[in-house]
């Protein structure tokens, strides 16, 4: 499925190693072809995929063949095995975990969902814990992938954790998953490129339209995200239909932008080369802009970059609102241990430490909107960025797609990269 | 040739021997390229997972589903598809040929002038494989950007009065890029070749009442051509496969190449069987050129023997 690239090291320079390794990830993925034929499915007629919607929230389904582990365990000795998405978590913080329970943690990262999928559907790798996207988790559970949560290790969850995300609507109850990242997909662009005031517009998407912006406007390559830049710009808020009428015109309006403003599309266009000025103006992450000011070149302006989410701009545009989450995998040897560690990044200094580095908000209640940016964590140009709960009734949550809507969605996307 | 190994076989001990020779080959072929291919097949002519909806293979032909097949070669003939094949055809034959240009006096001049220093040479020329390709790209995205070295050198000459832009969706650049990052695999064979070239037979010519220019010309090419046939294919190849560089150089549509579109369906759970069909097209693409190659070093052996 669509990848979001996790990838916002503070300390790292802007031109860095990743979007090689990203890249060759990529190329990782051509082999992963071949892999996938040996794994077979793991899926049996039986399971079915269950889609909650924000409208119509459902609970995912309990296994009899897929228990949850017993209340009171002691945890295992360790090593926890983490399987993340690149630079998505903050080394200290599983240096401090390390610490506390005495035990090691082993750190294993990918680069896009559709190869950590494969990965784990082989079988035959025993991570123990997992970073599965809220729009992917009802795939895991009917392919049992993941193992049901018994939430007596799970204390902050509903201690700390935004009431609506502590009880998601795509997966009632928390059974399998606790969220553990919040984002919005908006536009960020630089005031010194831009001249107009991209969050008055009654559609920001419409910039990307404009002109103006010929030879420095930059979205995603990602066609969940930016098929859906198409619909928003057709005035479509059914980013999880494929209506045929709806795909057609999205295309056509996508199609569009290659020779009127010479899009392009890229994956490190936000956070590194906007603050860099190859790009005016880019389809942006809420995370990516947060951390698009530590890739500004010496001397630059960090204050001229600035975030809408086009939900909140005059028009009430449409725009993506969603989470990621974490989850223990089926096959994992240290349950207990992985609870334990659900828990542990639950807890809200824990948290609050880890979005220091990760840039990703996590759903926490200490974490005031308001003090974010007066403690100096995200910066006053860039509040747009904060994400409140009620963010999630103004936006659309990007839900699973069926085979065959997936698939359409793909064939417009592979159409609009033919070029015009 | 049949006739003669049956004869042979009857004689006695070279029946299994020689055979056994070829094991080695004929097990690395089929492990590494025959199984490889029809898994690709089965993932073209497959079905859908009905939880995790990306591809899975078939393995029974008598079950392929042959429907994507159709979707796709039905755009390539009426749609933009075919505008993609056509676009990567162009940008790697004249990457290729501008690889021939730039190499060709390389080559020679490092086979027939350099003397001791040509072991040091070849060196330098393949010194930049030290560094990985992506690295040496992504500096071109820096030499190449609106402030860079590029663009300073040429307003600094008055090629340019103000800066160009090439990284805004520009053929150009990613021919480039192409070029830059294949031409020393050209070269290589291409030394080889013209090294082989016994330089009496030029002197012959000189004797024989040609001019320096015909010496050449008469000469050279023709010795050469099996090495530069040979380079041209080792460079067209990854060019036909290659989508990184389009996507670092440029990330527009309009210079998108086959290969690329591959990499974004493989990358999605849908779109495996498109991806496995288009790899398949490329293929059927690169094997023409290939059989085209294989064909001309028939003739030229052929023509050297008689």
């Amino acid at each position: 499925m669509a990848f979001h690239p996790r990838e916002r090291p503070i300390w790292r320079p802007p031109m860095s190693r990743r979007e090689a390794l990203r890249l060759m990830a990529g190329a990782a993925a051509a082999g992963g072809l071949l892999a996938g034929c040996g794994a077979g499915s793991s899926s049996s007629s039986a399971a079915r995929v269950i889609v909650g919607t924000r409208k119509d929230p459902a609970k995912q389904p309990l296994y009899d063949d897929n228990p949850m582990i017993d209340s009171g365990l002691e945890p295992e000795k360790g090593p926890l095995r983490v399987y993340n998405w690149a630079d998505y978590v903050y080394q200290r913080v599983l240096k401090d975990f390390e610490k506390e329970f005495g035990v090691e943690v082993e750190l294993t990262t990918f680069y896009n969902l559709e190869e950590a999928t494969r990965k784990l559907r082989t079988g035959k790798v025993n991570f123990d814990v997992f970073v599965p996207t809220a729009e992917i988790i009802p795939k895991f559970v009917a392919g049992k992938l993941l193992q049901p949560l018994n939430r007596d290790y799970l204390s902050n969850l509903k201690k700390n954790v935004w009431p609506m995300l502590a009880d998601p609507y795509y997966d009632g109850g928390s059974r399998y998953t606790v969220p553990y990242t919040v984002y919005l997909t908006g536009i960020g662009w630089r005031t010194d490129m831009v001249s107009a005031d991209i969050a008055a517009m009654d559609n920001p998407w419409e910039a990307f339209w404009d002109p103006e912006y010929k030879g420095i406007a930059g979205l995603y390559d990602d066609y969940r995200e930016t098929v859906g830049v198409g619909m928003y710009k057709n005035g479509i808020t059914d980013i999880n239909g494929d209506k045929p009428g709806d795909l057609a015109a999205t295309r056509d309006s996508l199609v569009e932008l290659t020779n009127l403003v010479d899009i392009r599309y890229t994956i490190d266009g936000a956070y590194a080369k906007l603050p860099e000025g190859v790009f005016g103006i880019h389809h942006a992450w809420s995370g990516d802009m947060v951390n698009a000011p530590y890739y500004m070149p010496k001397g630059g302006d960090p204050s001229v970059l600035r975030y809408v989410w086009p939900p909140k701009a005059q028009g009430r545009a449409g725009g993506y609102v969603s989470n990621d989450s974490l989850a223990v995998l089926k096959g994992a040897e240290h349950p207990v241990l992985a609870h334990m560690f659900l828990n542990y990044m639950l807890g809200d200094k824990v948290a609050i430490k880890n979005f220091s580095w990760n840039a990703y908000q996590p759903p926490i209640n200490t974490l005031k909107p308001d003090s974010l940016v007066s403690d100096g964590m995200i910066r006053e140009n860039l509040a747009s960025t904060v994400i409140e709960q009620d963010d999630f009734d103004m936006g659309q949550t990007p839900q699973q797609l069926t085979p065959e809507q997936d698939k359409r969605w793909l064939d417009a996307w592979s159409r609009v990269q033919q070029g015009g | 040739m049949s006739k003669l190994a049956d004869e042979r076989g009857v004689v006695g001990e070279g029946r299994w021997l020689w055979p056994t020779f070829a094991l080695p080959g004929v097990v690395w072929l089929i492990v590494l390229f025959v199984t490889p291919l029809y898994a690709i097949l089965a993932m073209a002519m497959g079905t859908s997972d009905p939880i995790f909806g990306d591809t899975l293979p078939v393995w029974n032909p008598l079950q392929w589903n042959p429907a994507t097949f159709g979707d796709v070669l039905g755009e390539l003939f009426t749609g933009q598809l075919g505008v993609v094949f056509l676009r990567t055809l162009v940008y790697v034959a004249v990457a290729t040929a501008l690889s021939l240009l730039i190499g060709y006096p390389v080559a020679y001049y490092v086979a027939r002038h350099t003397g001791r220093f040509r072991v040091l040479l070849l060196l330098l020329i393949i010194a930049p494989f030290w560094i990985n390709y992506l690295m040496r790209m992504l500096a071109w995205v820096n030499l190449l950007s609106t402030d860079g070295y590029v663009n300073q050198i040429l307003m600094f000459t008055g090629i340019l009065d103000a800066p160009r832009e090439w990284l805004v969706g520009k053929p150009e650049t990613v021919i480039l890029g192409l070029v830059y990052g294949y031409v020393p695999f050209l070269i290589l064979p291409l030394f080889a070749a013209l090294d082989r070239i016994d330089p009496r037979v030029i002197e012959a010519a000189r004797d024989l009442g040609a001019s320096p220019a015909q010496a050449f010309y008469r000469v050279t090419p023709p010795l050469s051509s099996q090495g530069m046939l040979a380079g041209c294919v080792i460079i067209t190849l990854p060019m036909f496969g290659d989508y990184y560089t389009a996507t670092l150089l440029s990330g527009s549509p309009k210079t998108n190449m086959i290969s690329k579109l591959i990499e974004q369906n493989i990358n999605a759970s849908a779109g495996g069987n498109t991806g496995a069909v288009l790899t398949i097209l490329l293929m059927v693409c690169v094997g023409l050129l290939m059989t085209y190659y294989l064909y001309s070093v028939a003739r030229a052996t052929r023509e050297a023997r008689s």
